[in-house]
């Protein structure tokens, strides 16, 4: 319909025409079981004899448990094992820290008499004062939600860290501060200095497919099988929170694996350890622990609430002299790592976009007794995406600068070193996005409306986030290929497929290399953390850049063992360009069954590694009208004009921006898990807005621009988190244009924008 | 799993009767159901015997009786959008349009809304515009009660144990006429945050209001009449001026709370707007103009 | 109490409780756990089954409803092995990534189908016809899609 891949001349046709799989759009390869209903995922599995867990958790935010009673859960008939959170495996001790923080669990024969046993425990708790102001709660007199800072929860990425500002002294979970160049001397250098604070909201990814794990023993080993989108590092933090050995626990993926955005990648403080608890109670038998509607609001992560004041100076002509950004983010109780990605992507992400000569970031993640925050899709560089570009627009609209030329004259190009690491930026297609996303858009824009109650206004937004975890450490990936002589090949990585198209995208390239027929191909999982030992999974957007390169390169191993087993028998300039089609092995006009070179199978190993973590970018446009009376809001064309390097499958790249448009939608317009002092008022689809097709942009182009990164699969790079921060501010900006108002609260509701036109006289 | 739970699906009215009658104590009605099971899982109902009305088929039945058209309780949404009879009724249908989503329409009921009493309802401000009865029958007994007197308390129906909800019956508008209804919500489909409905019959020249019946969802106890904006306009000649002045007034009949779908303020608001564009759309649907 | 019903053409029999959504019957008693389970709320639409041809959520259906009627769920849609044509309109535009929602969408559009839709498609008469059902992944573009060109090849056919 009116989404297409644009086909205008690129110099990656030529390119494209001499691939065969890759660069085309190959029908996804995991569709079948889909919509057929044939497809388990982790809570359609149902070993025999398993046991339903049910959790008591905390309604209070911030309490001393004094006593639980358990005699009634205890005598049901059914229930098999009742254990309160001091006999739990891993750190908990007697206070419970927010809303939804574990009293007690059971196992019982069914799941609806595990609730009602559950429901039967009676806890005294004592209240403690909360705190829920994560500004406050880092300065001192405010409570204290773990006695000291950064505590230890096993949680990947912790690191010591000194905090400069003597402000802030308690309930720290993590700091980052750099300072580049005299920003002060940036702000005397500017002709125009501007500042403003930006607030996010609190967002669930609201994945459908709600969390669940079977966890049994195994000796004194537990096993849990669930999707965990970081399987050997999840299995890490989990023997670190249960105070385990590694080896000693394994992680299985189920049959079919569950959409994340990174909600599956790190595991659950009342989820993992609460059901290892009660499997051992029990000897070990399974334990099937499936989080409801409401505990995946309550007790899983949502994206951090973060407060960016942003400080920008330009000159009368609009270069950037410096900036100051000051960052508070909300982890809610408990740490799990995440924190440090969402500081030190906001950190980062300001100086891969524009050329800023002094800079000064300071940011904090502090505990509060509010819901645990943790990964969603673009960790961090989405809520400063928000914040910055919200800011630009502001900036240039103050300034009297065309927003769009003033982002043009401080983007980063080719060849810029990041000024944080040094390392260079090897491909931008930022202005691409531009031109193109903004000439596609001026050929769908609407324009103005004649009617008075209809305001209508565009705005756009660039963003960027990164392709890989170099910024952490060096990325690397392995993969193994193994042929059989019918002329199947198994490709087995360790990135697994949520649904983005990770079998598929490997699939195309193992076909590209070896010249084997995509049916023949069957791409599998690690399924098992106990098969590999670097096994990161498909987190930070890495999977088609850096697993994309180790097929390649196992394909290319592939082929140049077959010519090995060749070289004995042909002159080796015949066998040079060898190709696998069906059973055989083509050169020239010559060729060879498979069964006649080896018996059972071969195998080629693949690996890559890199840490050049490239950026990806996008300009992103969007048209609103807005209904000046009740102040609703209609996103009546969007463009996503999105760098990924080189598309491999240009569908399945669309899929990935439509998808994160509809969640940037919700950032921007509706979605936000309320908290009243820690308490959720909307734990439910029915209150907390999802949105459904209806409230996706009447028209919508994807613009796929290729600006071939050299380090990646046939010049790609990620997809998946890129295309999230342009998104709310584009939307935004649009409002801000149509209305002339700045809204720097998002979610921006009907009702704010209603009630601030009301406030302005402006449909008076 | 409620080993001493009963569920009956009567096939004609006077089982259905009898069997309420008999347990009329701890009996629960079911149409559509879906109200219910929500409830059961939540806990708030602990009904142990259904009566489920939905296999009777005078029940589903739509007809049109000396003027005035008779929708059985358990005709579903889906039924009754559907259905021929209704299409002159253009208040309704647009309710009928906005109610959440099709798999929603096509199990929920009339007659099942009407005992659920829910304030936030789109289907009864148009009702109420409509001057609707609510025919109510009990193995002894039929009475028909306005809708209006029907809802009186927060998701209370004034239907006693032992009787059901039989048919909604309501006039078909005479004269010159419109109607029309406009709601806010968060998202398509979602409960409203506000909803407004309105009836308009006009003079002769299609220049003045002989009737005018408001109602709004979503912004009290029960859904509401607002009096103050019709008899304002009853009466008075057609005008842009007027209707956005009347409008006004529908502040003095609602009484909306601070909620998650927003402040009482922005309701208040919402109200006003909603009633001036429902009162446009239905004067232009009359065939009047502005 | 006892029902009896149609489930994907066989005539079966179940043991229910008014207290049970048809949902969990289906999941746990005949193994179609094509049937999602998603939000306990009636919103997400993931749970969604034909009941006599019309698309409802299973999770709102009192189990003894089912009795004397007939229930499809997504794995009684194909035949012999063959997909339904709307499941094979949803592989073909890519209307789907993780699948989890995909059962839900496929019985809602198969409803639609069969209550004549506007031909061409309309593109917000597809977007009312699915907007009880949620998806995470896709921001619904290739689900249109898959809708709208379900329509134009059954006209086809």
């Amino acid at each position: 319909m009116s989404t297409s891949f644009n086909s205008s001349p690129n110099p990656n046709d030529e390119k494209r025409s001499s691939l065969d799989a890759v660069g085309h759009n190959v029908v996804k390869v995991d569709m079948d079981d889909k919509v057929t209903g044939a497809a388990k995922y982790g809570s359609d599995i149902q070993p025999d004899g398993v046991l339903h867990a049910a959790l008591l958790r905390s309604r209070h935010v911030h309490a001393v448990i004094k006593s639980v009673d358990t005699s009634v859960a205890e005598s049901m008939e059914g229930v098999k094992a009742v254990v309160t959170r001091d006999q739990l495996l891993g750190q908990f001790d007697d206070r419970v820290r927010y809303y939804g923080d574990v009293i007690a669990a059971v196992a019982a024969t069914t799941p609806e008499l595990a609730i009602k046993a559950a429901d039967s425990i009676i806890p005294i708790l004592e209240s403690l004062p909360s705190v829920h102001d994560p500004k406050q709660a880092i300065r001192s007199g405010s409570p204290k939600v773990h006695d000291v800072n950064n505590p230890d929860f096993g949680q990947h990425g912790r690191h010591e860290f000194t905090v400069d500002n003597v402000e802030y002294v308690q309930n720290i979970d993590d700091y980052h501060y750099v300072h580049i160049g005299d920003v002060e001397q940036g702000f005397l250098e500017a002709d125009f200095v501007f500042e403003h604070e930006y607030i996010s909201p609190r967002v669930n990814p609201c994945n459908l497919d709600t969390h669940c794990t079977i966890a049994e023993w195994d000796g004194d080993t537990v096993v849990f099988t669930e999707t965990l989108g970081a399987p050997s590092r999840s299995r890490d933090e989990i023997a670190d929170l249960l105070g385990m050995p590694h080896d000693k626990v394994r992680v299985v993926m189920p049959p079919v694996i569950s959409s994340s955005f990174g909600a599956r990648s790190v595991p659950q403080l009342s989820f993992e350890p609460v059901a290892a608890t009660l499997s051992r109670e029990v000897g070990g038998s399974p334990i099937k622990l499936w989080f409801d509607r409401e505990e995946e609001f309550t007790a899983t992560d949502h994206r951090h609430q973060t407060s960016y004041n942003i400080k920008m100076g330009i000159t009368s002509k609009g270069m950037i002299t410096a900036a100051k950004i000051d960052l508070v983010a909300d982890t809610g109780a408990y740490p799990n790592g995440v924190g440090h990605i969402v500081l030190s992507n906001g950190l980062s992400r300001p100086l891969e976009i524009y050329k800023i000569p002094h800079y000064e970031f300071e940011g904090v993640s502090a505990f509060t007794n509010n819901l645990i925050a943790g990964e969603f899709r673009g960790i961090g560089s989405t809520q400063l995406g928000y914040a910055l570009e919200s800011h630009m627009d502001e900036m240039a609209r103050r300034a009297d600068i065309d927003p769009i030329k003033f982002r043009l004259m401080n983007f980063v190009e080719e060849g810029y070193a990041r000024p944080n690491t040094g390392r260079p930026i090897e491909s931008c297609g930022l202005i691409e996005c531009v031109e193109r996303g903004l000439s596609t858009f001026k050929k769908i824009q609407n324009g103005p409306s004649n009617d008075p109650e209809k305001l209508r206004g565009w705005g756009m937004a660039a963003g960027t986030h990164t392709t890989g975890l170099g910024a952490v450490d060096l990325d690397s990936s392995e993969v193994k290929f193994i042929l059989f002589p019918n002329g199947s090949l198994v490709v087995e990585v360790e990135v697994l497929d949520h649904g983005q198209g990770t079998d598929t995208v490997m699939t195309q390239i193992a076909s590209e290399e070896t010249g084997i027929d995509i049916s023949n191909i069957h791409v599998q999982h690690y399924a098992d953390t106990d098969s590999a030992d670097a096994y990161l999974g498909s987190v930070a957007s890495r999977s088609t850049y850096i697993t994309g390169l180790a097929v390649q390169d196992a394909g290319r191993n592939l082929i140049s063992t077959i010519r090995d087993l060749l070289s004995p028998l042909y002159d080796p300039g015949k066998i040079e360009d060898i190709t696998i089609t069906n059973n055989t092995v083509s050169f020239g006009n010559q060729s060879v069954q498979l069964s006649d070179l080896f018996d059972e199978s071969i195998i080629s190993i693949g690996f890559a590694e890199s840490e050049l973590n490239p950026p990806a970018y996008g300009a992103h446009f969007a048209e609103v009208e807005i209904d000046a009376l009740t102040g609703h809001v209609t996103i009546l064309c969007y463009v996503a004009a999105q760098d990924v390097g080189f598309a491999i499958n240009p569908k399945m790249v669309e899929g990935q921006l439509e998808g994160a448009i509809s969640q940037g939608i919700e950032f921007a317009l509706r979605s936000e898990v309320k908290l009243d002092r820690g308490i959720p008022l909307n734990p439910n689809l029915a209150d907390y807005s999802v949105i459904s097709a209806w409230e996706m942009p009447q028209k919508l182009i994807c613009e796929i621009v290729e600006s071939n990164e050299e380090s990646g699969p046939y010049g790609a790079k990620g997809i998946g988190t890129p295309a999230m921060p342009p998104i709310a501010p584009a939307i935004i900006n649009a409002i801000r244009d149509a209305t002339g108002i700045r809204f720097n609260k998002a979610p921006v509701e009907s009702e704010h924008i209603a009630m601030a036109l009301l406030k302005e006289g402006t449909n008076q | 799993m409620n080993s001493s739970s009963s569920y009956h699906l009567p096939c004609d009215l006077t089982s259905a009767l009898n069997l309420l009658s008999e347990h009329s104590d701890s009996a629960k009605i079911v149409a559509g159901g879906q109200s219910i099971m929500l409830l059961l899982r939540q806990g708030f109902l602990s009904s142990d015997i259904f009566i489920d009305i939905s296999d009777i088929s005078e029940l589903s039945e739509i007809s049109i009786q000396g003027g005035a058209i008779h929708v059985g309780a358990a005709t579903t949404y889906t039924s009754l959008e559907n259905s021929l009879e209704i299409q002159p009724y253009s208040v309704l249908l647009d309710s009928l349009h906005v109610i959440a989503d099709p798999q929603i329409r096509n199990l929920g009921t009339i007659g099942g809304a009407l005992g659920h009493a829910d304030p936030s309802l789109d289907i009864v401000p148009p009702l109420l515009c409509l001057d609707a009865n609510v025919v109510v029958q009990s193995l002894n007994a039929t009475r028909a009660i306005p809708l209006s007197d029907f809802h009186q308390e927060y998701m209370t129906a004034d239907l006693s144990k032992d009787e059901l909800i039989h048919s909604i019956t309501f006039n078909q508008p005479t004269g010159i006429h419109g109607g029309a209804y406009e709601k806010v919500a968060n998202v398509e489909g979602g409960w409203p945050t506000v909803g407004v409905a309105a009836q308009v019959k006009l003079g002769e020249n299609i220049d003045s209001f002989l009737d005018v019946k408001i109602a709004l969802a979503a912004v009290g106890d029960t859904a509401i009449r607002s009096y103050s904006v019709e008899k304002s306009l009853i009466g008075s000649e057609i005008s842009m001026d007027s209707i956005r002045e009347s409008s006004k007034l529908v502040c003095n009949d609602i009484d909306p709370l601070d909620d998650l779908s927003g402040s009482a303020g922005y309701k208040t608001h919402l109200a006003g707007v909603l009633c001036q564009r429902a009162l446009v759309k239905a004067i232009n649907r009359a065939g009047g103009s502005l | 109490m006892n029902i009896t019903f149609e489930l994907n053409g066989k005539i079966i029999s179940a043991e229910v409780s008014p207290h049970q959504p048809l949902r969990d019957i289906l999941r746990s008693q005949f193994d179609l756990t094509g049937v999602k389970v998603g939000c306990h709320s009636g919103r997400c639409g993931v749970c969604s089954v034909l009941l006599d041809g019309k698309v409802i959520k299973s999770c709102l259906l009192m189990a003894p409803k089912a009795n004397g009627r007939s229930i499809t769920t997504i794995e009684g849609l194909s035949i012999n092995g063959e997909l339904h044509p709307v499941q094979q309109s949803f592989k073909d535009n890519f209307a789907l990534q993780c699948g989890y929602c995909t059962p839900g969408f496929i019985m809602a559009t198969v409803d639609y189908l069969s209550s004549s839709p506007s031909n061409p498609p309309v593109r917000d008469e597809i977007k009312t016809a699915i907007k009880g059902n949620v998806c995470r992944c896709t921001g619904y573009e290739k689900i249109i899609s898959a809708v709208s060109n379900a329509i134009t090849s059954s006209e086809s056919l």
